[in-house]
């Protein structure tokens, strides 16, 4: 009942006319915006360049809100980072933050209408088979197919287009393993789909033995598990069989969306061995999502800290972990509970929670929960400032080392 | 799965003799004068309910003896008659129950069939339809037709048909089954059928397609939100691949266990559309006897139903088993 | 706890700096469903129809007083019959038209006009007058029936859901031996004990819809079983079973508010199909008799005679679009409050 007493304050609640203001104009934006995503166009609209040729992925100022009867949330505000080719880029931050909808931006699974990438571009260097007019692959002399390196915006294609990325350029492993495979059919029949939809002219044998191959990869006997309906397996057995869907089309980019989460700690550990063992083995990138700074020292290259919808700190993982410069950042490792606390300091937390993202203010968003907060954090919100070549971090209290050069 | 099956009909047993209990105490609580002045009206009527008939339902039912015995001894009488399938002989047609029921049950069950396939079949596509396309025009438009659909009484409807498509524009028989005045055979007889029976199949297809649509809307929304349709989005399977094959196997499930429930209640008969049709199936003849006080014939037929419905409740949880790979019954 | 609430509420001063994750001002809960609610034009449709058909089933009758509901307007009416005759003379075929005046004491199948401003039926009642008469009853007897069928089947549902065992065992059987009785069949049966025992026609309906609810609250009660059986595992169940609350405390102040939402939804729903049930044994001459009004034996009126069906549409028309209306009105109101009340809508 305590809730409806609070009403009398009124001022924690939206007028009425507010109200139908936010809805009136999420509802013309969402019409705008889906009616960009369901448009038909020419491919050479979302044709683009990489800024850097060694990048396979250059996320630029990407926006991804949700427009919600409270108004609009800025999930993410304006998030810019790179994955190189081979390389492992880790995303950290709080539950909220916005770094699975960063990686379901680039996926284009942002449920619609309330969800939708405003503006930014993720740009892709896709690697694919050779298409005429009519759309299919183009034969070479050696019996196989020619390939062809090409940039898109993945941000500006059209949602019609977006099968070209998925699965055969970027895959997903998802965080919940337990739902995230059709219960009614067999793992063979989900494997195998994959190979059936991108490798062209593919036959059932030919998937069937791709798909074998990819079990056996992550570590399952094929025999086993071919056959089998998704509930007759562990959570850790599905998680390895997801790993393996991802795997089979061999693409350039596999985002691991908190891969570990939802499983117990033993076999955190197996899929987490497994990841480290499949890095080394594939010809791709992967982007690693996850709020274990643990998993990230282990397995990453390059680090990005995120925080309520953006970027404030992003480096090798040597600068990060050694050298950490966002005040955010050095709480997040000084949170981290390790063995050799025997001097009785407790175990350091970060004051405060995750601000609510929306209308969010013009000032650093971590001002708030900041020990290093000074005057001018009351004033604009920081620019990414770099300290190192590839050190990059938004925070006033480096302001001065960027202007002395 | 046998030991599942065995211990479904046991229980399946039990439910009927709680259902065959109430039927047998509401019959009871009338008074056997007002059965005695019923029995006289179809006297007059013109047929006759000879004095063996309603002696033999007497004892049947035990009816006349109210002390406590005389209602148990009559229960388990009837009770025992049941189970030898001798449902009484009906005071209007001065033939067993049993065989009345049976040769009602053909119209009412071909009309039932042919309405719940087009039922199944405009319902399913269009829930599809209002599912993938939530919150559009198409939507709203299939959302006001299930609730016309569940809104219209049949009564009110089915006349309404008949009174524009049968008597205004005269495309259909006002009636009946057959033409009365003439005799056909063959083909034509089967077209003289079809005429008769469109209009009600019409009645029964639009009013029953509301529910399943919604039902369907409902599926595949749930469906569509859940966390395989996005693994199979991330597959790069293109849209359609993902609805027709990934989300409608799932929305299957719910379909068809409801499906198989439907099969025995196919045979029940629609009682308001046939009276308003005047068809002679099992519904039709059902509300006849009910007004005309033929006892027999109405404990008959309730147990008839009941029965039905035990057999669609049981078909459809063995239905689950065979279509849901997740569900194992045990 | 609402002490504490305000406490925190207290320091307002501090406008400048709400921390970040409180700077939010969110829509009132109550006021989020009233909202979501009254964004769907179906449901404002729904609700627009369910007042009008009260006022004009309660109010109507004490406004528009030229009739009453059982009131034959005995006003006459003359019929003319006209009869041919021919015959020939000299081979000259003559024809002899006679009219005759037969003269009615009842002015029945009168045409709209502004004496009857929906004409009068086969016996002479308005059937304007007759189609609030109509309304009263179907809405009164729906809502008494729904609210019997609630409270039987919250109290039922409760006990089953709460105490578990046994009991649970029990109530959930009966359950399921009354949800295999047939529905209009049983009905059928009941009117006609009723009918045996002489009961006055104008409570036969209400004994009638009595009856329906000891075999309709099934649904009502597995809502509420199922919903305080999920309740129960939750953990503020949990924390008020540690805290020591009596039973009592549990199901009305933590239970029962939270299977409100879905009740108000069902009630809403089953509000229809009740009308519906009403007008179908009225219309099968078993619920409310003769002379007294009901919309559903408006209509019952053209099943013996084919020359209203065709040609008198304004005898049984108008209450068919009554019980459509009051179907379709509280279907509406209901859908819309389902999704106004559920927690889980994504719009």
């Amino acid at each position: 009942m305590s809730i409806f007493k609070k009403e009398k304050g009124a001022r924690n609640y939206l007028t009425n006319r507010e109200i139908k203001e936010i809805a009136r104009a999420n509802a013309k934006e969402m019409k705008r915006l889906e009616a960009y995503k369901n448009r038909k166009c020419e491919e050479s609209e979302f044709l683009t360049e990489m800024r850097d040729p060694e990048n396979i992925l250059e996320i630029e100022d990407l926006h991804t809100f949700f427009f919600t009867e409270q108004g609009v949330v800025k999930a993410v505000n304006g998030v810019s980072y790179d994955v190189p080719k081979n390389a492992v880029v880790g995303v950290v931050g709080e539950s909220g933050c916005g770094k699975s909808v960063t990686s379901m931006s680039v996926m284009r699974l942002i449920q619609g209408p309330a969800g939708q990438i405003v503006d930014g571009s993720i740009r892709f260097k896709a690697y694919d088979y050779k298409r005429d007019e009519k759309g299919s692959p183009v034969a070479n002399s050696e019996g196989g197919y020619e390939m062809e390196e090409k940039v898109y915006d993945i941000a500006k294609m059209p949602i019609s287009e977006i099968h070209r990325i998925r699965g055969k350029q970027i895959a997903m492993i998802f965080q919940e393993p337990m739902t995230s495979l059709n219960p009614v059919f067999t793992i063979g029949e989900q494997l195998d789909e994959v190979t059936m939809i991108h490798v062209p002219g593919a036959t059932k044998e030919m998937a069937k033995a791709k798909s074998e191959e990819m079990l056996r990869l992550v570590g399952i006997i094929p025999e086993n598990v071919y056959g089998a309906f998704p509930h007759e397996l562990s959570g850790g057995m599905r998680q390895r069989v997801m790993i393996a869907m991802a795997l089979a089309a061999e693409p350039r980019l596999i985002i691991a969306d908190e891969p570990t989460t939802a499983l117990d700690v033993t076999i955190q550990a197996q899929i987490l061995d497994l990841l480290q063992d499949i890095k080394n083995k594939i010809d791709g990138s992967i982007l690693l999502i996850t709020h274990d700074l643990g998993v990230i020292a282990e397995m990453a290259d390059y680090v990005v800290v995120m925080y309520a919808g953006k970027v404030i700190e992003k480096g090798t993982v040597y600068e990060i972990f050694q050298d950490p410069k966002h005040p955010y950042t050095i709480g997040l490792q000084k949170s981290k509970p390790t063995m050799n606390l025997d001097d009785g300091t407790e175990l350091y937390n970060i004051p405060g929670n995750v601000p609510n993202p929306i209308n969010m203010p013009n000032y650093c968003y971590f001002k708030e929960r900041c020990a290093k907060c000074t005057a001018k954090c009351s004033g604009e919100y920081p620019g990414m400032v770099q300290v190192s070549p590839t050190h990059f971090v938004a925070c006033h209290l480096y302001d001065e080392e960027k202007s002395n050069g | 799965m046998f030991k599942y099956i065995c211990k479904r009909i046991a229980y399946s047993i039990l439910i009927l003799l709680g259902v065959s209990m109430i039927i047998y105490f509401l019959i009871r609580l009338m008074p056997v004068d007002f059965i005695q002045d019923k029995i006289n009206a179809i006297n007059q009527g013109g047929a006759t309910v000879s004095e063996e008939t309603v002696n033999a339902m007497y004892e049947m039912y035990g009816l006349g003896d109210d002390s406590f015995t005389g209602i148990l001894s009559g229960y388990f009488n009837w009770l025992g008659a049941l189970c030898r399938f001798d449902l009484g002989t009906s005071f209007v047609y001065g033939i067993p129950v049993a065989q009345v029921i049976v040769e009602h049950m053909g119209i009412s069950f071909a009309i039932a069939l042919i309405a719940t396939i087009f039922e199944f079949l405009i319902a399913i596509p269009l829930g599809i339809t209002a599912a993938t396309h939530q919150y559009s025009f198409r939507d709203y438009l299939v959302t006001v037709l299930v609730m016309i659909g569940i809104s219209l009484p049949s009564f009110f409807f089915g006349q309404m048909l008949k009174s524009v498509f049968s008597l205004k524009l005269g495309w259909f028989p006002v009636s009946g089954l057959v033409d009365a005045t003439a005799s056909y055979s063959g083909i034509e007889l089967l077209w003289d059928y079809a005429r008769h029976c469109f209009i009600p199949i019409l009645t029964i297809v639009i009013l029953s397609i509301g529910a399943r649509m919604r039902m369907t809307r409902a599926n595949m929304l749930e469906v569509l939100n859940s966390d395989y349709i996005r693994t199979a989005r991330a597959k790069g399977l293109k849209e359609k691949v993902v609805i027709n094959k990934h989300a409608f196997r799932n929305t299957l499930i719910p379909l068809v266990t409801s499906l198989a429930g439907l099969i025995p209640s196919l045979f029940s008969g629609a009682i308001i559309t046939e009276q308003v049709f005047d068809l002679p199936g099992i519904g039709n003849v059902a509300l006849d006897a009910m007004n005309r006080g033929d006892i027999p014939f109405i404990m008959g037929y309730n147990m008839f139903l009941a029965v039905l419905s035990v057999l669609g409740v049981l078909l459809a949880d063995l239905m689950y088993g065979v279509v849901d790979p997740r569900v194992k019954l045990e | 706890m609402d002490e504490l609430n305000n406490v925190q509420a207290e320091p307002e001063t501090v406008d400048t700096e709400v921390p970040l994750d409180k700077n939010v001002r969110l829509m009132s809960p109550t006021r989020m469903v009233v909202r979501r609610f009254f964004r769907s034009k179906l449901s404002i449709l729904g609700l627009i129809m369910v007042v009008s058909l009260f006022l004009f089933s309660f109010v109507g009758p004490l406004l528009y007083t030229q009739w009453g509901e059982i009131e034959l307007d005995e006003s006459g009416k003359t019929e003319y019959a006209i009869s041919e005759t021919s015959y020939t003379v000299d081979g000259q075929t003559y024809t002899l038209r006679q009219t005759t005046e037969k003269y009615l004491k009842d002015n029945f199948l009168a045409l709209p006009s502004a004496e009857h401003l929906l004409g009068t039926d086969n016996e002479g009642y308005d059937i304007f007058v007759r189609l609030m008469y109509g309304g009263r009853i179907s809405l009164t007897v729906s809502f008494i029936a729904v609210f019997l069928i609630t409270i039987l089947g919250v109290i039922l549902g409760g006990i089953a859901g709460y105490f578990g065992g046994w009991i649970d065992n029990l109530i959930m059987r009966i359950c399921d031996v009354l949800m295999c009785l047939p529905g209009v069949p049983i009905l059928l049966i009941i009117s006609t004990i009723l009918d045996a025992s002489d009961i006055d026609a104008k409570y036969r309906i209400y004994l009638l819809m009595i009856y329906l609810t000891f075999i309709s609250w099934t649904g009502t009660a597995r809502l509420v079983r199922g919903q305080i059986l999920s309740l129960r595992e939750q953990e503020y169940m949990v924390a008020a079973e540690a805290m020591g609350y009596s039973t009592g405390r549990k199901i009305f102040k933590h239970l029962i508010p939270n299977v409100m939402p879905q009740l108000i939804v069902q009630m809403s729903l089953s509000l229809g199909s009740m009308i519906l049930y009403e007008a179908t044994l009225s219309y099968l001459n078993l619920g409310v008799k003769a002379p007294y009004a009901a919309w559903g034996s408006m209509i019952n009126i053209i099943s013996t005679n084919q020359d209203i069906l065709q040609n008198h549409l304004n005898v049984w028309v108008p209450a068919g679009v009554c019980i459509v209306i009051a179907v379709l009105g509280f279907n509406f109101v209901g859908d819309g409050l389902r999704d106004a009340l559920d927690p889980k809508a994504r719009r």
